[in-house]
């Protein structure tokens, strides 16, 4: 109870500081901003996969790129509006997430990552080499907006409505009985098969429902930049979403917006002061990842349950032991 | 009374080891029937030979009259075949509630909805269940954190949720000490009581078994050695043979797994 009023709390305070934030913010902090949501989407449809289900894939930025490329290819082939081409971004990801999700989930754990990064890589081989369709790695840029998204504060609006809605639906989707039989399957897949439950169809599921939204998160992602290239495919893309999720935490659903949010700071805050800015993110991610096993939602979690004794009973041995059969679980049984 | 479940000629074999051979078995509505046998005489491939987890070479199992013979473990549990598991078999990472609760969705078949509020639903039902194996005390503790009695209940509470007719128990005691092995026979017995269900469950432990069971099989090396009410199989020298001592000395591969992994 306690829990749900704080998270409600969150969410409010959240969605006030996006919405003001406009008021304090130059241009080029809106783009930072503009990235921190379609970051938060992206690595929000990951975590459908990873943290509720248990599925770790390598292929994730491929749908995001799918996304991408849907908005920008129906502009460039078809002549659609962007607005248009959107409605396409999460249809096409998700019709190909369930195509190749069918492939992959022949193989369970360790060998069903392999093949969705195989399977990523293919996609992103035909971004990269198809050049009658893509322009392979030239890539499509300069997309005419709609002359309302042409301002920075505009458009940070607009994708700032679409985020909320995915995170809307997919919060729906995760708090239902289908979110609850996901972290199930999660937890033992042996067990809910034996209730009755059809674990590769939930996962197909899960998978298609996490790409589509990738490929939401994609569709975002061109109106940003009003463009696409092959890179966004690429499976070095796929460990965007990865760390954000590992950051902000993985076991609950506003860690990895938070995770978003964090590494889209930290990630401009380094590149605008460093030379080598990779070093000294890997860094800062690594420490958090080390010190903060459950992210940064379990590590406040863990800070509040030792400030306030009393608080809550069972708390204080639990954090302890909370975080390692949780990350030992998905490691072990995606 | 009618027969729930029909076991005919039931057999099966990993590489060399015959590990079910031609075992018949019938079942009466609301009988608690044990099976019994030293380890590796095939009790736990029974078992999954009956609940769909591995396709028997031979024989029928019908169960309340329909044919399930090799039918996917879903449809065998969503039949009304019930199974708690020999290996504690939970959901570590959740609530005692919601381990509880998926059983629940799962009977309702609601595990598919993507809308409406997982948390709470099917509370009364639940909590219910909780209340007759005693976790009631526990609903909001994390299922990984309990200790090992309590495990074994909530994996009982989650099969009771699927609301079976006929409810298979693989050695219930594995593991516990005498006084733990007592207390859960009798939750074992009072459950099967008062939700009016049909018990099958098997032991190595020929003692346990006396107080709880209806009738007895004896299995031995795959085959049945002996059927009867528990004193006439405790009176029966093949299985006294097999029991008492013997055991042992006349079994080189003594800890043989019953699913043959050794053999395969």
């Amino acid at each position: 109870m306690r829990r749900r009023l704080t998270a409600s709390t969150g969410w409010a305070i959240a969605a006030l500081v996006a919405l003001l934030a406009p008021l304090l913010l130059n241009e080029r902090q809106m783009f930072v901003l503009m990235s921190i949501v379609i970051l938060a989407v992206f690595a929000t449809s990951y975590n459908v996969l990873l943290g509720y289900t248990g599925m770790v894939s390598f292929a994730h930025a491929a749908y995001y790129g799918i996304g991408a490329y849907a908005v920008t290819l129906a502009w460039v082939h078809l002549g659609w509006s962007p607005l248009a081409g959107f409605l396409l971004a999460p249809v096409a990801a998700g019709a190909i997430g369930y195509v190749t999700g069918l492939v992959a989930l022949r193989a369970t754990r360790l060998y069903f990552s392999l093949l969705t990064l195989a399977i990523g890589q293919l996609l992103f081989l035909v971004a990269f080499q198809w050049r009658g369709l893509t322009r392979g790695d030239d890539g499509i840029f300069g997309m005419q907006l709609p002359l309302l998204l042409q301002p920075a504060t505009n458009r940070y609006y607009f994708l700032l409505a679409l985020a909320a809605i995915a995170l809307a639906i997919l919060s729906v989707a995760m708090r239902s009985p289908f979110g609850a039989t996901l972290r199930a399957i999660r937890e033992n897949r042996d067990r809910a098969g034996f209730l009755g439950i059809k674990v590769k169809r939930y996962e197909l599921a899960a998978f298609t429902l996490g790409t589509a939204f990738a490929g939401w998160a994609g569709g975002m992602y061109a109106f940003f930049d009003r463009g696409s290239f092959p890179l966004l495919l690429d499976w070095t893309t796929s460990a965007d979403p990865i760390f954000t999720t590992l950051i902000g935490g993985l076991n609950s659903f506003a860690g990895p917006v938070i995770g978003a949010v964090v590494l889209g700071l930290l990630r401009d805050f380094v590149t605008r002061n460093f030379l080598y800015f990779n070093v000294v993110l890997g860094t800062v991610l690594l420490a958090i990842i080390l010190f903060m096993p459950g992210g940064i939602v379990e590590g406040v979690r863990r800070l509040a349950a030792v400030g306030g004794p009393g608080r809550r009973r069972t708390q204080p041995e639990q954090p302890a032991d909370r975080e390692q059969p949780a990350a030992a679980g998905t490691r072990s049984k995606s | 009374m009618s027969a729930l479940l029909e076991i005919e000629g039931l057999s099966k074999r990993f590489g060399g080891l015959q590990a079910v051979d031609g075992v018949d078995l019938t079942v009466a509505v609301g009988e608690r029937r044990a099976v019994i046998g030293p380890n590796g005489a095939g009790k736990t491939t029974l078992f999954n030979l009956i609940t769909g987890y591995l396709r028997p070479d031979a024989g029928r199992v019908r169960f309340d009259g329909a044919d399930v013979t090799g039918k996917p473990t879903h449809r065998i549990a969503q039949a009304g075949i019930g199974r708690a598991f020999q290996i504690t078999s939970i959901f570590p990472g959740l609530t005692v509630f919601e381990n509880v609760q998926l059983g629940r969705l799962a009977q309702r078949r609601e595990t598919a909805r993507p809308f409406g509020v997982a948390a709470g639903r099917h509370a009364g039902e639940v909590n219910d269940i909780l209340d007759s194996v005693r976790l009631a005390g526990l609903a909001g503790e994390r299922a990984g954190n309990l200790s090992h009695g309590d495990q074994r209940a909530l994996e009982l509470a989650i099969s009771l949720a699927l609301e079976p007719r006929l409810l298979l128990l693989d050695e219930p005691t594995a593991g516990m000490a005498p006084a733990e092995t007592d207390q859960a026979m009798r939750l074992v017995r009072r459950i099967a009581e008062e939700r009016g269900l049909t018990l099958l469950f098997c032991e190595h432990d020929m003692e346990v078994v006396f107080g709880t069971a209806d009738r007895v099989l004896v299995m031995h090396e795959g085959k049945a050695l002996a059927e009867g009410v528990p004193d006439e199989v405790r009176a029966n020298p093949d299985v006294q043979r097999v029991y008492l001592g013997e055991e042992v000395a006349q079994r080189p591969t003594g800890g043989r797994d019953p699913d043959g992994e050794e053999v395969a």
